[in-house]
């Protein structure tokens, strides 16, 4: 389809719709002549581009722009044209006075000052302004305005009136600045040229529509050629959040592996998730600057008290101290997912193997590795003579299955409720050693109060979030709960 | 968790072993401490185990690494000797008890002083919950007339120089001016007195639990021979402070000579009497999974610093004072399995035979999502914490009961919402220059304060210029026919919602959501420039 006539058949609206201007300048310019968008005229192009009817060419200019500051003072005013404005009735201010009727900040009424005065068009004696240049003078766009209306405006061709704009304006805060942007010039080519003396012929069909199909008048038409190469506009479709995503295939890792989800509230008290797991009441982490409080007066639990009297004898006999029931019945937002593991040790099947996705609260300033919330997966696994060998086949499993770790240690740790205890490290191939989650058999102290005998108690906790950022290749936390729909619906 | 600094030349002098820097960071581990970074000689690391205050300091890791490498094993030999040292206590209603102990013979050098000083920081803070259950203070023995007194005294009675500062103070300016004294003035906050360490020549030794004078409460490199002496409410935590801090400095070849108090308590510090209990050989070995015998088992103990006696089946194990973190065999079975090396315990699969299962909402969820996502919606993800603001006013809602947190650390993470609705239109209006149609779904928890219950919720938010009623229900609509439940809308009148257009979900009989276009005020305090239509059901129904 090298011929004249073929491309001409496959001109789409919007290239015929542009073809007659396409002597003009630049896309501005046509964008002005058809009446129609920028962007409709940049797909027009890029479609005449690769019928080779035009040659595109891009180059990288420096343009002045308007900055944050310019935008604004478009719209409302450079400070210099509000300070002029309040001499409508009067013709002299206190500068005092001055400030607070043109409503400017300190520093742009200090730059609107300078500006007038060097246009002579006040003037200032014994901290008094008055108005100098005539009603005329003074009503006249400034150069300045004129300027921004103008931007943007490629710096290389900036006129010498424009760059005596630019030099005044670009001290000034934000007013405008430069940036390099991407510009398309095209020219016609030959065949460009002989396509767009001759008239159009507009017969083509655009549209199969069900009447020419049910009429039959479809017959002996000729349609249009489309451009298949060119682009099209995008479509989303439905997509999963890529964080939700990961903690959902976990789960199913988990449950494959014989684990039952356990479920619970995220406002919890500090029994289940300090007193059952053997953290005495005057325990540093139960300090405020650990743990979030609820300032709600809510309904305390009713909770069994076997439980409650097993649990005060454990720590008054552990930790020799008088344990005070109203400390425990507090309610505190859920600090870690082992609050789970407690509950279900309370009543748990044996053997059982449980498991939590859990949402965690931590007062922790917000940045690009904390979060106020986070999550956590956790676990217990309860039978009759279990081993720290056997924690360590678990912990090596889930590294390879949930974590796909190739080479991982175990090293030694503490963590209140459990011993002995251990970490699990896995080598990454871009970070070295990290952290893959705690684990340890929990301590009789807390096993006994719970389930009022002594079994073999292996309970993990995976930092579930850390992981998720492995997986999806980020750097900071905060990217997990994402509020950029764009990122969301392009993520890999 | 604690982070201390060391030097690596002072740790390798206290080890008598040149480590090499990959040797250390292994080594390490048996002190349960990572190296966080190194900078030349001085190393920062994260002291692990929080309950193990005798491992913040180079001294006590030293101590840990000579006995895994074999340089020094069993229990350390400390001894305090009898001294006619004689402290007073005269009734001390702000912090009643006290307990003293003298090491003399020191060689301080600045590492060693930096050590002193970061220990002493660490066993207030960490371990002494903010000085409150134990303040320790050091001094400079040989600047002290004996016998010595604690006692209390008036805000204005007294005057001294307090350390870092030329001028003398009363007690009460001290709490107004002075660094320290302004960071723990509350510990003495409600006392008419305050409590006072004073000698014999009248000298002010310190005002505990806030600062020592500085005359005699400073150590430098000259420091030979020093007083130290720990206060607070209980021994649980003075004795364990008093005991690992001379433990230090008896690695550092300082001889510890008891001190004496008497009056209104009475003790001799410090004690390094053993503590022993029984390990069970069979239980040791059942918990680890191994079977060591044992005679090796004792071997391990051993390098973890215990001394051990056979007795039959068990191993009578004996430590000093400064492990009080030992509360049960279990925590001795650890030292075994870490001296055994956790890298030498071959994993070993238990047979447990268990049935793996979800919760139940769960499959409501994953049969929704699935159901959205053909209908070409986005999946988000926001948080549970927001605040008043988001969840009333910009919902145009009455000032109504939400959970608070009473601690916030900011003003944008306050309360734990109600319903997804305000999160998913904070969400849109992060997007409002992106493109649209926008439709977005969450499945999420909050919390119900009149059920006191925490709900997993579906919302789901359509935005675009045409966004209305109308799509919402078809999409309630289209999930009630894929999920078989009856569903029944009935007209409500809602401020968050246009009047007329907005709806109650019924399924099956049971109020169970809400659908509607939201109203213009909600969408402006949002600052949303585009209709939305929205959807919140409970998941509860499902299970």
């Amino acid at each position: 389809m090298n011929d004249k006539e073929g491309i001409a058949s496959s001109l789409s609206p919007i290239e015929r719709k542009i073809l007659p201007f396409l002597e003009c300048k630049n896309v501005e310019e046509i964008v002005e002549k058809a009446k129609t968008d920028k962007t409709t005229v940049l797909r027009a192009l890029e479609f005449l581009s690769n019928k080779k009817i035009v040659e595109l060419s891009c180059k990288k200019q420096k343009n002045v722009v308007l900055g944050s500051n310019g935008v604004l003072y478009t719209k409302d005013g450079l400070p210099e044209r509000k300070l002029l404005n309040i001499f409508s009735e009067e013709t002299s201010f206190s500068l005092e006075e001055a400030g607070k009727e043109s409503s400017l900040s300190e520093n742009e009424f200090k730059a609107a000052l300078g500006a007038l005065k060097k246009k002579a068009l006040v003037n200032v004696e014994n901290g008094r302004i008055a108005l100098q240049g005539t009603k005329e003078n003074v009503s006249r766009k400034m150069p300045e305005e004129v300027f921004l209306e103008q931007l943007p405006i490629e710096v290389e061709s900036l006129t010498a009136e424009q760059k005596y704009c630019h030099e005044h304006l670009k001290n000034r805060r934000d007013i405008v600045r430069i940036e390099e942007q991407k510009a398309i010039s095209f020219q016609l080519t030959a065949l460009g040229k002989s396509i767009a003396k001759e008239p159009l012929n507009s017969t083509f069909v655009e549209q199969l529509t069900p009447e020419m199909l049910q009429k039959g008048t479809w017959k002996g038409k000729k349609f249009r050629r489309y451009d298949i190469i060119s682009r099209v506009p995008r479509i989303y479709g439905g997509r999963r959040q890529p964080c939700y995503e990961f903690l959902q295939n976990v789960r199913e890792k988990l449950v494959a592996m014989g684990f039952e989800e356990m479920n619970g509230s995220i406002i919890e008290n500090e029994f289940w998730n300090y007193d059952a797991l053997f953290q005495p009441q005057f325990h540093a982490a139960r300090e405020w600057s650990s743990t979030y409080y609820i300032k709600n007066k809510l309904k305390p639990e009713q909770i069994d008290k076997k439980i409650l009297a097993r649990v005060k004898q454990q720590h008054e006999a552990s930790w020799q101290y008088s344990w005070k029931i109203e400390n425990a019945l507090k309610y505190i937002l859920r600090p870690q997912g082992t609050v789970l593991s407690a509950r279900q040790l309370a009543k748990a099947r044996i053997p059982g193997k449980y498991f939590a996705i859990a949402r965690c609260y931590r007062p922790d300033v917000v940045d690009a590795s904390h979060l106020s919330e986070f999550n956590q997966a956790e676990g217990i696994i309860v039978q009759e003579n279990l081993t720290l060998r056997n924690l360590f086949y678990i912990l090596e499993l889930f590294a390879g299955e949930i974590a796909n770790a190739k080479e991982i240690k175990f090293v030694p740790h503490y963590f209140p409720f459990t011993e002995p205890s251990v970490e699990l490290h896995a080598k990454h191939p871009k970070f070295g050693w990290i952290e893959l989650g705690g684990a340890g058999i929990f301590r009789r102290e807390v096993v006994k109060p719970l389930l009022g005998k002594d079994i073999t108690v292996l309970a993990w906790g995976l930092g579930i979030d850390r992981l998720a950022m492995f997986n999806l290749n980020i750097n900071d936390i905060r990217q997990l709960f994402s509020q950029d729909i764009d990122w969301l619906r392009g993520v890999k | 968790m604690p982070t201390i600094e060391i030097s690596k030349k002072d740790l390798c002098i206290l080890t008598g072993k040149n480590f090499s820097s990959e040797q250390l960071a292994e080594m390490l581990h048996y002190a349960k401490t990572t190296i966080e970074s190194a900078d030349a000689d001085t190393l920062k690391l994260e002291a692990g185990d929080a309950n193990r205050p005798d491992l913040w300091s180079v001294e006590g890791i030293a101590r840990t690494l000579k006995g895994q490498i074999g340089k020094e094993t069993g229990m350390p030999r400390y001894r305090a000797e009898n001294s006619g040292f004689l402290l007073k206590n005269a009734g001390v209603k702000a912090r009643p008890l006290i307990a003293c102990a003298v090491v003399k013979n020191l060689k301080l050098d600045y590492n060693a002083i930096k050590q002193i000083i970061q220990l002493q920081e660490k066993l207030c803070e960490n371990f002494g919950l903010k000085r409150k259950e134990a303040a320790l203070g050091i001094y400079d023995f040989d600047k002290i007339k004996w016998p010595i007194t604690y006692t209390e005294a008036k805000p204005d009675a007294i005057k001294f120089v307090p350390l870092d500062m030329q001028e003398a103070l009363t007690p009460r300016e001290i709490l107004q001016r002075h660094e320290k004294g302004r960071q723990y003035s509350n510990l003495l906050a409600d006392e008419r007195e305050y409590p006072i360490i004073i000698d014999s020549a009248k000298q002010v030794l310190s005002m505990p639990p806030i600062i020592n004078s500085d005359y005699t409460g400073k150590v430098t490199e000259k420091t030979k021979n020093v007083f130290v002496e720990v206060t607070g409410f209980s021994w649980r935590f003075i004795l364990p402070v008093l005991n690992i801090m001379v433990s230090a400095l008896a690695e550092r070849q300082g001889k510890i000579y008891s001190v004496r108090v008497a009056g209104k308590n009475k003790i001799i510090t410090p004690n390094f009497m053993p503590k022993a209990t029984k390990l069970n050989i069979e239980y040791c070995n059942r918990i680890i999974g191994t079977r060591l015998a044992a005679k090796e088992i004792c071997k391990l103990l051993e390098k973890a610093r215990f001394s051990t006696k056979l007795l039959g089946n068990s191993i009578e194990v004996s430590y000093l004072p400064y492990r009080q973190d030992i509360m049960d065999e279990r925590d001795i079975i650890e030292d075994v399995a870490i001296a055994y090396g956790y890298g030498n315990l071959k994993p070993e699969e238990a047979k447990i035979p268990t049935i793996g299962k979800a919760s139940e909402f769960i499959a409501a969820r994953n049969k929704l999502t699935e159901l959205l996502l053909g209908l070409n919606m986005q999946e988000i993800a926001t948080f549970t914490l927001t605040n008043k603001e988001t969840l009333l006013k910009k919902m145009n809602l009455p000032e109504i009961e939400v959970v608070e947190v009473g601690n916030p650390v900011s003003a944008t993470y306050s309360c734990i919402r109600d319903s997804l609705i305000p999160s998913i239109l904070d969400f849109l209006s992060q997007n409002t220059k992106k493109e649209f149609p926008q439709r977005v779904f969450e499945v999420g928890e909050c919390y119900d304060i009149k059920e006191q219950k925490t709900k997993n919720r579906i919302c789901i938010a359509v935005t675009y210029k045409d966004a209305n009623f109308t799509e919402a229900k078809q999409v309630i609509d289209y999930i009630a026919k894929a999920l078989s439940f009856e569903c029944n809308i009935h007209e409500i009148t809602d401020s968050r919602f246009i009047d007329g257009r907005a709806g109650s979900i019924k399924i099956n009989n049971k109020s169970s959501g809400i659908l509607g276009e939201i109203s213009p005020k909600v969408l402006n305090a949002f600052r949303i420039e585009m209709p939305v239509a929205m959807l919140e059901i409970d998941l509860d129904i499902f299970s």
